[in-house]
């Protein structure tokens, strides 16, 4: 098992900035990474859009046998996972 | 109450948020409930942007007030598209595994288990979504 490589998400996760959260996570899973954490101390907004984004990336982590952690989510962050089941779906730390 | 018309253009949800947390800020508005507003400030806008007048382009009006104790804001969208009540979309199965997730649906049901309230009326050619919110 390869080494965990973390990406550190940005303040707010939105319609505006989706598309570069989704470039940066696909990007890292074209490189073959497939143990991923991602550092969410910094975000306190997330929107449907950054699930979706999360949900397609555990997907494919899960199709190559990687795992993927969230870490340090803020109360915003907790508060849209719990209400969409997301707590259930990612390992979060 | 004060009143907004925007285009309705995706990007332009920033400024919907912005029009709407003046008068929360202004009134002591908990952070985490301000967050939960504009999380469905985005969530409505975006999907009235992308859907309502497709392939055109045409206005979102925005209203908001606050109850006289000033703990409570309704918040009212108005467009003149397709006639569409959100409500009436089934609810994602938020128990199933990543795998079998389906991935749209999630905006609409945020904003109905945040909100107070949340109710759709089609009047004069117009969708009018209402969200009621207190603190």
């Amino acid at each position: 098992m390869s080494e965990a490589y973390t990406y550190k998400t940005e303040e707010r996760i939105d319609t505006r900035t989706v598309e570069k959260f989704s470039e940066d996570l696909k990007a890292i899973l074209e490189k073959g990474q497939y143990e991923l954490e991602i550092d969410m101390s910094d975000t306190v907004y997330i929107s449907s859009v950054g699930l979706r984004a999360l949900l397609s990336t555990q997907r494919e982590i899960e199709k190559n046998g990687g795992h993927m952690v969230i870490r340090k989510t803020g109360p915003a962050v907790n508060k849209v996972f719990e209400v969409t089941g997301f707590t259930k779906l990612f390992r979060i730390e | 109450m004060i009143e907004k018309k925007f285009e309705g253009i995706a990007s332009n949800f920033e400024m919907a948020q912005a029009f709407v947390d003046e008068l929360l800020v202004s009134h002591g508005c908990p952070k985490n409930v301000k967050f939960e507003i504009d999380l469905a400030i985005e969530e409505i806008f975006v999907n009235i942007a992308d859907y309502a007048y497709t392939p055109d382009i045409g206005d979102v009006v925005m209203k908001a007030w606050l109850s006289e104790d000033g703990m409570k804001l309704t918040l009212i969208f108005e467009d003149s598209g397709t006639p569409f009540d959100p409500l009436k979309k089934p609810d994602p199965d938020i128990t199933l595994p990543a795998s079998e997730r389906q991935i749209g649906g999630l905006g609409i049901y945020l904003v109905k288990e945040t909100m107070d309230e949340m109710t759709y009326e089609y009047v004069d050619g117009k969708n009018q979504l209402t969200l009621v919110k207190g603190w």
